[in-house]
This record gives structure tokens, sequence and C-alpha cells, in this order.
């Protein structure tokens, strides 16, 4: 009889100590999830005495990809990429998106209970397949959304801009620098379910 | 021995180029054939010249067309009045509001003869300025509320010489 009592209590102990370590996971992935991403050309045209935008769909991929749990190390995450040739006044393009997803645990408005956030973190780069000296645009993006457990459309936001070509600029870099403008190739990442 | 004409002609037409909408540096443009000047905002760079217009860009932006969103540099051009409709430089400031009301333009109040017009749709925001005879901007862009934001900077901005040539 002892000895059962003397086991339940080890493992009333054993399970409270779990909870109280219940910081970091045992595995790095939180979920799995879908991801579709759209790459496009856009420009705005001119017809009859009205001006609008006309998309031509470059490609569209979608992918089964890991939602890492932020409380890993960073360095154990995988990436999830997807890459598209196109073509844009006679250059070869290369349109490249790269994206990590993770789930981070959050207080939300003093609530007591901690609400998965997600969020998606990425770069587009356009790259000139052809060039010798490879320029590219890249430009990263950040998003954060509650929405991990319904299909939701990812806003891409809070942009920040790093620019390895630009032509505007006189920098080495930026020397013999024919990459097109991003607002011509555009990208979306959506989020489409787990 | 070439036709002068066709040199007379060549000459004519790069002279009418060369005093389209340009950059004047200081993050103004100017055009010589309409006879105006205005200033971009420090946010969008004047960037590229291009058939007779020129191009600003600005910060990359989630760019909301219809029900579709993506990531992409925002940006506006401005372009000659006479080179996009070329077949309304003639019109009275009566029959230009009447003629793109029809296509859903909106006139919108300006402090002199000009017409202003603003037209927005899923794919771009544009505005319109002519003051008579073709002279005048079309400034078309990036559907987003800061493109949005500079084009009207841009147009309180806007200073013609002459007066207004309406017939």
């Amino acid at each position: 009889m002892k000895l059962i009592i003397a086991f339940t209590i080890l493992l009333i102990a054993s399970i409270s100590f779990a909870q109280s370590q219940g910081e970091l996971p045992s595995a790095p992935v939180y979920s799995h999830g879908k991801v579709k991403v759209t790459i496009q050309k856009s420009r705005i045209v001119r017809t009859g005495d009205r001006f609008d935008s006309v998309e031509e769909n470059i490609c569209t991929k979608e992918l089964d990809i890991n939602v890492w749990d932020i409380r890993q190390p960073e360095g154990q995450w995988g990436t999830s990429g997807v890459t598209c040739k196109t073509q844009y006044e006679n250059k070869n393009i290369e349109a490249i998106v790269n994206f990590q997803a993770a789930i981070e645990m959050v207080n939300l408005h003093g609530e007591a209970e901690k609400t998965p956030v997600f969020s998606l973190m990425g770069v587009i780069v356009l790259a000139d397949s052809d060039a010798q000296n490879s320029p590219t645009k890249s430009f990263s993006f950040v998003t954060l959304s509650k929405d991990l457990n319904t299909k939701s459309i990812v806003n891409v936001a809070g942009p920040e801009q790093s620019v390895v070509c630009d032509p505007t600029q006189n920098s080495s870099q930026s020397k013999n620098c024919t990459i097109t403008n991003p607002e011509v190739i555009n990208a979306t990442v959506e989020f489409i379910g787990q | 021995m070439k036709n002068p004409f066709i040199i007379t002609l060549f000459l004519l037409v790069a002279a009418l180029s060369a005093q389209a909408v340009s950059r004047i540096g200081g993050g103004k443009i100017q055009s010589v054939r309409s006879g105006f000047e205005m200033n971009i905002s420090g946010l969008f760079k004047i960037a590229d010249i291009q058939n007779d217009s020129v191009r600003c860009l600005g910060p990359v932006s989630i760019i909301q067309r219809g029900l579709t969103s993506s990531m992409g540099t925002q940006f506006f051009e401005i372009s000659e009045f006479s080179n996009e409709f070329a077949d309304a430089t003639s019109l009275s400031a009566e029959k230009i509001v009447a003629r793109f009301e029809k296509s859903g333009w909106k006139k919108i109040s300006s402090p002199s003869c000009q017409v202003v017009m603003k037209l927005h749709t899923n794919g771009a925001i544009a505005y319109l300025a002519t003051w008579g005879s073709g002279k005048g901007f079309v400034m078309k862009g990036t559907p987003t509320a800061q493109t949005e934001q500079v084009m009207r900077e841009a147009l309180t901005s806007l200073t013609i010489s002459g007066g207004c040539s309406w017939k």
C-alpha cells in the first residue's frame, strides 16, 4: 500500500515538474501548414479613358511547410521556398520567395491563457539570371496573424527594403545593374490551412 | 541629300519631346510644353524618365488590388495630358468634365481655372489636371494611401505659367 502511495506521489510530482518546465517543447516543429505562393507581373494600362492594373500570373505553387516553435533556436528551423523563372523586357528573371513560418505563445490583452500567434518571415528576390555579377533586388517581409486555424490570406506587412541593385544609385554595386523594378514583379504568400 | 522636310520634322519632334515632363533636380519636375512645375515628396524619388514621362518610386508596401493583395514598390508616373488623351486636347473645360465623368472620374476642387479630376479603380489611382489647349498632365500609380497622398501633395505644389488657355 505504501509503495502505491509513494508511486502516486512521485507520478504527481513528475507531472507538476513537467508542467512547470513546459517552456521548451521537445520538438522544434509546432505544426504543419499549407502555403500558396503566387508570383505575378503587374502594370498599369489605359483602357478607354480609364486606368487599371493588369496582372499576369507567372506561377502559383502550393507548399507543405513546417510551422516552427519560436522558443526553439532559429538555427534548427528549416526554410521553405519557391523559385519561378520568367522573362521581362527580354531579360531572364528569377523570382525567388523564401520564408519561415513560426508560432509564438502570447498573452494577448492581459488574458491568462496564451494564444498562438502565427508569424511569417521571408524575402522576395528578383535576380537577373544571365548577368555575370548576378544583380538582385530583394525585399523582406514579416507578418503576424492569430488566424492559424482558419483559411486566411496572410497580409504581408512591415516591409524592410534591401536593394542590392538599384539603377538610381551610383554605387559600385549598382553598376551594370539591369534588373527589373520590383513594382513589375511581386508576390503574395497565402497561408491556406493546416 | 536627305529630304529637308524629314530633317525639320525630326528636329521638331525632338524639340517637343525634350520639352515634355522631365526632372529638374531638387525633387521637382517641370514641363516646358505645358508650362508647369511640381514638387515630389521626399518619400518618392524621381527614378526614371521614359517616353515623355517620369516615374517616381516609393517605399515597398502591401498593394491591394481588388480582392488580392501583394507586396511591391509603390510608384506613380507623370505624363503629358496631350500624350495620354490626344483626342481631348481641343475640348472645353465643361466637355472635359462631362467626358471623363462618364468613365468614372470625379472632379475635385482646384484653386484656379484648371480642371482636376481623380479616378480610383481596383488597380490604380489616377489624377488628371488640364488648363486648356491640351496643356496639363496625368498621374497614375499604385492604389495605396501613401501613393495617393504624395500625388495630392504634388498637386498642391503645382504652379503653372501663363495661366489657362481654354478656347
